[in-house]
């Protein structure tokens, strides 16, 4: 019976995934992105795109996909994510994106600002954004 | 102050902080809300010490401990604000309040700089800034950065070289599996100094800090020009430098976390130091039981302050004709070493997503083989921290 469940929850961990894509808003230059101009711009590592282009990366806070983003970019959990963002906020070094309390205030800023680069679920992208990255 | 200078500050500086954010709106069309950052991070530290100790505590390089005494006054609050200007201008200020020596509020500000960011991640800033010398000296205050609950770095961690007033160059480099982070910096350090004889010059520091997917290392060095000075305000040494490097550590193996360090200063007037450290956890959920063991050691080289004018080998006069035995009346400062060693368990709770409680116990064990003179404090005994953490 547990092993059941434990399919059951894995193929829903996965589908939810699945879901998740990287998206700008539909008039920006960026066409495509990989995992690793992914990762570096979530935690700036850069703050350039690959075409040298400033990026602005933005979250939804306290999102239900949040945790499943920085877990498949970076293999960090929320604590060690903490962990990781501390030290470079508070010495100057860098910041994590910048969240936002609704999806409606985040997606206008994403289709209002070229440099803007988010993660939301498939269901959430707008006619005006378009997908960058999609998870494997 | 009088009430009517009170109401004039107070609406100046709101007119200059709406003002201030009215241009970054104003400029960009968007609300201001979307070009500036701002976190926060506090420090509610309750510690008891049974001895009179003297360390570096979470908001400065020497608080006293008195004996078989507790109080909060250990504890830190502060906040940061970062705002975009345009897309390759920004500010930024970080500042904190905590209890002074009198027990007082009083407010620093511990990074206050302009950036402007040049494209292909080089990024140059002009201001204030904290020395990178190993993570206890750059992020003393945010007790949430570390495993254990009180500052590692015992009494001359940086020379008290431990901020500058300067420039520095930043650059980003990614690679495959982590990134490279160099800065090069220059200014004038702003010392940490009671006596008021170590005036500071000029400083030129070089740190490179690699992050892996699971460690990170961080090499820094600082070279630093000073002058030296009497009592009466006068000049004993115009040239001295001091070189100082450390080299630092986080790994992560599974559920361990090891943190080690090590740092070194050379000085050509007060005394060369050393100091090495490392700690170990156990991450097991939300609870992370750890141990960690540091040493810091001045070596001394029959030295006697203050060197008479002309001497600036940094070894003070030489001692008279080797003696078998120094006459018991004789208090100078013999060849040696004198070190303070910390040993600590503790214990780590990530009560929730930014805050958590620590719990620590620590020994502290000073070895006296060059004679210093340490009536005032001892540093021998412990301290017993229970402390809620956070940042946000």
């Amino acid at each position: 019976m547990k092993t059941f469940f434990l399919l059951i929850y894995l193929l829903l961990s996965s589908q939810c995934l699945g879901q998740m894509v990287v998206v700008m808003a539909k008039d920006a230059d960026i066409q495509n992105l990989n995992d690793q101009h992914v990762a570096n711009i979530f935690l700036t590592r850069t703050n350039r795109f690959p075409n040298g282009l400033k990026a602005i990366p933005i979250e939804l806070k306290n999102s239900d996909i949040r945790a499943n983003f920085y877990e498949e970019i970076s293999g960090k959990n929320p604590t060690q994510l903490m962990a990781y963002w501390t030290t470079l906020i508070f010495s100057g070094k860098g910041k994590p994106p910048k969240g936002y309390n609704n999806v409606s205030s985040l997606i206008s800023r994403l289709e209002n600002n070229l440099g803007c680069i988010s993660y939301i679920s498939l269901a959430q992208v707008t006619d005006d954004l378009k997908i960058v990255y999609r998870f494997p | 102050m009088p009430i009517r200078s009170i109401a004039y500050v107070t609406k100046l500086l709101c007119c200059l902080v709406f003002g201030y954010f009215g241009l970054i709106s104003g400029a960009f069309g968007e609300s201001w809300k979307d070009r500036v950052y701002a976190h926060g991070f506090y420090t509610l530290d309750f510690t008891y010490s049974d001895s009179e100790l003297g360390l570096v505590s979470n908001d400065r390089q020497s608080r006293s401990y008195e004996d078989d005494a507790a109080g909060l006054n250990n504890s830190v609050f502060g906040g940061q604000v970062e705002a975009l200007v345009s897309d390759n201008l920004s500010t930024f200020f970080q500042g904190k309040v905590f209890f002074n020596d009198d027990d007082e509020a009083q407010f620093t500000l511990d990074w206050a700089y302009l950036s402007y960011d040049f494209g292909d991640d080089i990024t140059i800033r002009g201001g204030k800034f904290l020395v990178p010398l190993l993570q206890g000296t750059e992020l003393r205050s945010i007790s949430y950065s570390r495993l254990w609950a009180r500052p590692l770095i015992p009494i001359d961690g940086a020379n008290g070289f431990h901020e500058y007033t300067g420039l520095e160059l930043l650059k980003h480099i990614q690679q495959d599996s982590g990134s490279w982070q160099l800065q090069l910096s220059t200014g004038k350090p702003n010392h940490e100094d009671e006596d008021g004889e170590i005036e500071s010059k000029n400083l030129q520091l070089f740190s490179a800090r690699y992050q892996g997917e699971s460690f990170w290392l961080r090499a820094a060095t600082l070279h630093g020009n000073y002058t030296v000075k009497d009592g009466d305000d006068e000049i004993l040494d115009d040239s001295a430098s001091v070189l100082m490097s450390s080299l630092e550590s986080e790994i992560i193996l599974g559920p361990y976390v090891l943190n080690m360090g090590y740092a070194t200063s050379d000085s050509d007037i007060t005394v060369n130091g050393s100091i090495y450290y490392a700690s170990l956890g156990y991450q097991m959920g939300h609870i992370t039981p750890f141990i960690y063991t540091s040493l810091s050691r001045e070596h001394y080289d029959n030295y006697n302050e203050p060197p008479p004018p002309g001497f600036d080998d940094g070894n003070g006069p030489p001692l008279p004709d080797p003696a078998p035995e120094p006459p018991e009346e004789d208090d100078r400062i013999r060849d040696g070493d004198y070190d303070i060693n910390s040993m600590a368990i503790g214990i780590r709770w990530h009560a929730g997503e930014g805050y958590g409680f620590k719990i620590q116990w620590e020994n502290i064990e000073q070895k006296n083989s060059a004679g210093v003179d340490t009536d005032d404090p001892a540093n021998d005994g412990n301290t017993f921290t229970i402390l809620f953490e956070g940042v946000f």
